[in-house]
């Protein structure tokens, strides 16, 4: 005995829906809409079927171009760079593209790969081989590139003369530290530094050299950072709210990154409260606050709460 | 005007103000044998125009040289571009202190030059047309961005190149957008291009490996910005199979106006000739 029609129908169905499932991204998108859906079939079946001609190259090609079409519509949106490198790394390379990132290369991109790279490593030697330069003449050079505002040039030149730059700029792949000028000057300024005669242009470790402009400056980039890291914006406290470096039970670096970012890098502008909360999330751990040392015994009210 | 910089290999010359008002100074970082002789040039110009007296010698310590020159930097950089960069190809952007960014052919750089003039925050920067075709992107070090690039991106895009190493640009003509990356980076080498069409999911094959990684993504997103058929044309959009073999895909593209499809070849296989002499005299294979 068959089943009905209807029946076989509606099995289908749900066995297709559980194979979807199983595969797991489909299952957690929307749904496009069925007016779209039912479009996209329509215009599937026409390409299939050509005008009643036979399939050929061309209705091939026509379908490709259809499906990214269609991926397009119903699942990618690419907004942002990050979105765009994940589309690139997920599909390892190009979707467009006769070759995969692991196929070795046809023998003249080979070739020409290692000339290119050849000709740039052997003209790095050119200057070493040549007439051994002044001294003096490196360091007016230096002391010119710094004035003018030029720290690549200048961390160059200090490459020179002296095998590494006096301050090598920390951004390593795609990793922004602390002191990077692109935390803040995001016109790549780095002038108000070399006014201040900073060392190469960068900013000293200790935030108590910093300038207000490099701090809401730094300031900002972090926030922005942040924001980007968790997919969420950056929120302020609520008026009246407890805050953050005061909740019970913080280890010491978050109650030192609470107070950061309510008050910034400056250490002169924590408050006795943040100082108390943060030294006794400190003696908790066994450690001592390096910048100012230990400080008197206080009385503390619950978890991180405020000194006595 | 405060700098004009001109892409070279080891960086970019630069023109910054001079000490004295009227003057300029012309830094010079470690120039190939190629671009000593562009500097030769400009400085028999110089001497010509006595803008400065000061002399280049075989054996000059001349990777280190400020050149102070008595001409103000208006007028000094618009020579050096024609000497430095092919006239017919070369873009030149000015980028304004209230952020507006006016692009000039070498042809008509007067015209924006003047507007720059009493700009004392203005920037300009001279870049060259990227060869179309074909070395692959290879990883390595991505060193931290140059100045001349971050003055010319906008605050998107210099929060994507700190972060990422990659900026998106949209092009001038068609409304595509493409991702650029540093050709050292893990996208760049999936690609193995540096410019990913996002909206066509295509490589567009061109490269300037003889200015550094960022002075290449510069002169690519000005170029796409301002004049995009310059690097979307039928010698970038074609594509190669894994035996060599070109293909086109029907990709949207302009005609090419330095060329046809083969333009860049030519390049290519010259570098592809010395590449397999070095690696037949190294005793190694090139890939």
């Amino acid at each position: 005995m068959t089943l009905p029609t209807y029946v076989q129908d509606l099995l289908a169905k749900t066995r297709w829906r559980q194979e979807l499932n199983k595969r797991g991204y489909e299952g957690k998108l929307p749904v496009a809409s069925e007016r779209l859906a039912e479009t996209l079939r329509a215009e599937l079946r026409a390409i299939l079927d050509n005008d009643g001609k036979p399939f050929d190259l061309q209705v091939a090609r026509h379908m490709y171009d259809f499906a990214i079409a269609a991926k397009d519509l119903l699942t990618v949106s690419v907004k942002t760079v990050e979105d765009a490198m994940r589309v690139v790394a997920d599909n390892q390379g190009a979707m467009e593209s006769l070759t995969g990132s692991s196929d070795p290369p046809p023998p003249e991109v080979a070739s020409e790969t290692f000339g290119a790279r050849i000709m740039r490593e052997l003209l790095a030697l050119v200057p070493t081989a040549r007439k051994s330069e002044d001294p003096l003449t490196i360091v007016a050079a230096i002391a010119d590139a710094r004035e003018r505002g030029m720290p690549d040039v200048a961390a160059k030149l200090e490459q020179k003369l002296l095998g590494t730059p006096l301050e090598t700029p920390k951004v390593i792949h795609t990793e922004v530290v602390a002191d990077s000028y692109e935390h803040g000057f995001i016109d790549g300024s780095m002038q108000d530094n070399f006014e201040r005669g900073t060392i190469n242009g960068h900013m000293g470790v200790d935030p108590r050299s910093w300038t207000p402009a490099y701090r809401a400056g730094f300031e900002a980039g972090r926030a922005r950072r942040q924001a980007s890291q968790v997919n969420e914006p950056v929120l302020t406290l609520p008026k009246g709210a407890e805050p953050r470096w005061a909740t019970p039970g913080l280890s010491a670096a978050e109650v030192h990154d609470a107070i950061i970012a309510e008050v910034g890098m400056m250490a002169e502008a924590r408050t006795p409260e943040m100082q108390a909360a943060y030294d006794v999330a400190l003696a908790r751990e066994g450690k001592v606050d390096s910048m100012f040392g230990p400080i008197a015994p206080v009385t503390v009210t619950g978890g991180n709460g405020v000194a006595s | 005007m405060k700098l004009w910089a001109f892409p070279a290999w080891n960086g970019d010359f630069r023109l910054v103000l001079g000490d004295e008002e009227g003057t300029s100074k012309l830094l010079v970082m470690a120039p190939t044998p190629y671009e000593m002789k562009l500097l030769a040039a400009f400085m028999a110009i110089a001497h010509k125009k006595k803008w400065t007296k000061e002399k280049l010698v075989e054996d000059d310590t001349i990777d280190t040289r400020t050149i102070v020159l008595s001409a103000p930097l208006t007028k000094v950089g618009p020579v050096l571009v024609k000497i430095t960069k092919p006239a017919d190809r070369t873009l030149t952007a000015v980028s304004f202190k209230n952020g507006q960014l006016e692009v000039a052919e070498t042809g008509a750089i007067e015209t924006v030059i003047a507007k720059a003039e009493n700009d004392p925050e203005a920037k300009a920067v001279s870049v060259a047309r990227p060869t179309p075709c074909c070395p692959s992107c290879v990883p390595g070090s991505v060193a931290p961005a140059s100045d001349v690039l971050l003055s010319f991106l906008n605050e998107q895009e210099h929060a994507d190149w700190a972060k990422n190493r990659a900026i998106m640009v949209t092009g001038g003509r068609s409304g595509h957008r493409y991702l650029l990356a540093h050709r050292h980076s893990r996208t760049a080498v999936l690609n193995k291009k540096i410019c990913y069409d996002i909206d066509d999911h295509c490589v567009l094959h061109f490269h300037d490996w003889t200015v550094p990684p960022e002075e290449e993504v510069l002169a690519a997103k000005i170029i796409l910005e301002h004049r995009e058929a310059w690097l979307r044309n039928e010698a970038t959009v074609l594509q190669q199979d894994s035996k060599g073999e070109w293909y086109d895909l029907g990709i949207m593209r302009y005609k090419n106006p330095f060329g046809d499809a083969s333009d860049g070849r030519a390049d290519a296989a010259l570098t592809a000739t010395i590449g397999e002499v070095f690696a037949t005299v190294l005793g190694r294979a090139s890939s």
